[in-house]
């Protein structure tokens, strides 16, 4: 006798009526000894059954009738426009084979194998077009401008230390076991020296270079190199990151020269809010004269409402009489001219 | 295909548009029947069909008379179902319309009695659910099989793939209705 599996095909195709003569005696015979194929039997009838309570709805003739008419509408209008017509048919053609390679049975692995191998000429293509190295895409990286997560940062900075590592010029500085070993994988910290010059190269409209500037205006220990920075900043145009720069610059850097050439930078851009904050504070508290007396001249230049309360302070209580003065004529000057 | 038969195609193919309306007439039924089915919607229906036969008609001079001319026809429809499936993403069962006035309902065993007509309208919606479950391509070969009494092999031409490739349809839409409805 045969197994349940050589009868389970059967058995359906026994079911649908597609068995030949032979083959329904064997799969008939098999029902009377088998219990589980005859209640499978059972059951695919139960289905059956349930089936043929459906009912089926017959389109009326009038409905035909009007489809009908609708089609050879249709046939007719687009033969008076017969290259339309071989057009729309034509497109039809290239949409239907490209759907039917797609969407028919045989077809399916076939199209899902050629996605796959599309894909992955797509991918090479991209992988060998440089895109990877896009600039741009770096420097969002190098400057922040997309957020990366903690684990983005992890991952860069081991792609950095790796790219170093076989560049050379690397070496390592500290080296320590953790104790906060949470999965027991042996925590190691690897503080890394690196001693390799690294050049960067790129134009003044180059994000990262100017990133780079930004950041040296403000953090490089030596001050020729603050004032470079801030020379090479002032020739690249107005933005946000400059101005915060420059503010920064004025308010924190500790060097006047370095200051006033931030200063000098600053009174080239178009003022805002924060360039008159960025003054005012400058009149009010810098330690350097000469700096105070340009930021009020900044202040009278570009003078509103809230200039006046900072003047008026500094001509009535400045220790220093040059600003006291200048600070008062620039006050009569303002109320002079309204 | 018998002779009266072929003679309308070749008058079609020499643009003869009464004898294409000889063929919808002969044809529409079927084909708004079987639309239906795939479509579960009157209005899809419809166009179903509408569509079936324009594209009968642009493509008559392709059809060399190999197969039967509704084997043909069919293969059109099924193609049709297919891009309906595709865009449609789902088979919607909907509110039928304003003209499913057109539409008659005729229940499959007469001997029913009249309460009959509730127990298969509750029946209907569950076998059409069922019918949404499975994939387009188990969709038509069941329709195919079931309501039309295609025989495996007419249908692995109308589909224009292997009798193995639409057993292996068959069964799984079989299988996965039986579970369903069975159990239903």
């Amino acid at each position: 006798m045969k197994t349940h599996a050589t009868f389970e095909e059967k058995l359906l195709l026994y079911f649908y009526g597609e068995l030949n003569a032979v083959d329904m005696k064997l799969v008939e015979q098999h029902l009377a000894e088998c219990t589980k194929c005859s209640g499978e039997l059972g059951r695919l009838n139960e289905m059956k059954h349930s089936l043929q309570y459906m009912s089926r709805p017959i389109p009326g003739s009038v409905l035909v009738e009007r489809a009908n008419a609708k089609v050879m509408g249709v046939i007719r209008q687009t033969k008076q426009h017969k290259l339309k017509w071989t057009i729309s048919g034509l497109l039809d053609d290239i949409q239907d084979t490209f759907t039917s390679i797609f969407a028919r049975p045989q077809y399916q692995l076939v199209s899902i194998g050629v996605t796959f191998i599309i894909g992955i000429f797509v991918g090479k293509l991209w992988l060998s077009s440089g895109l990877r190295h896009d600039p741009g895409m770096l420097a969002n990286f190098v400057n922040y401008q997309v957020a990366l997560t903690d684990t983005e940062k992890d991952q860069f900075q081991k792609a950095l230390a790796n790219y170093l590592l076989q560049s050379g010029g690397i070496e390592v500085a500290e080296l320590v076991q953790g104790s906060a070993d949470d999965d027991g994988d042996g925590l190691v910290e690897v503080n890394i020296k690196v001693d390799r010059d690294i050049a960067v190269k790129g134009g003044l409209d180059d994000p990262t270079i100017l990133n780079m500037l930004q950041y040296s205006a403000i953090h490089e220990k030596d001050k020729t190199r603050r004032l470079q920075a801030i020379k090479l900043l002032s020739k690249t145009p107005q933005n946000p990151n400059n101005e915060a720069t420059m503010i920064s610059v004025i308010l924190n850097d500790a060097e006047q020269k370095v200051r006033d050439l931030a200063l000098d930078a600053l009174k080239s851009y178009n003022v805002n809010t924060q360039i008159m904050d960025a003054y005012k504070t400058i009149a009010l508290r810098d330690s350097s004269t000469e700096i105070r007396l340009a930021a009020m001249e900044q202040l009278y230049k570009n003078a509103d409402r809230s200039v006046v309360p900072i003047l008026a302070l500094i001509a009535s209580n400045d220790s220093d009489t040059t600003l006291r003065n200048t600070a008062q004529k620039y006050l009569d000057e303002i109320v002079e001219n309204k | 295909m018998d002779q009266q038969e072929i003679e309308i195609i070749e008058r079609i193919k020499n643009g003869d548009e009464m004898a294409f309306q000889q063929i919808m007439s002969r044809y529409g039924e079927r084909v708004m029947g079987l639309a239906f089915h795939f479509t579960k919607n009157y209005q899809d229906a419809e166009d179903l069909y509408q569509e079936t036969f324009i594209k009968v008609y642009r493509n008559i001079d392709s059809f060399r008379f190999e197969s039967e001319f509704f084997t043909w026809v069919y293969r059109i429809l099924a193609n049709q179902a297919f891009n309906y499936y595709r865009k449609a993403k789902r088979m919607t069962i909907v509110d039928p319309g304003e003209n499913d006035y057109l539409w008659e309902t005729l229940p499959a065993d007469e001997s029913n009695e009249a309460d009959q007509a509730t127990l298969n309208s509750s029946l209907r919606e569950e076998i059409d659910r069922a019918l949404m479950q499975l994939s387009s391509q188990q969709r038509i070969v069941f329709i195919l099989k079931h309501y039309e009494g295609k025989k495996i092999k007419d249908i692995a031409s109308i589909l224009d793939c292997t009798e193995g490739t639409v057993k292996r349809y068959l069964f799984r839409a079989t299988r996965k209705l039986q579970t369903i409805l069975v159990k239903a």
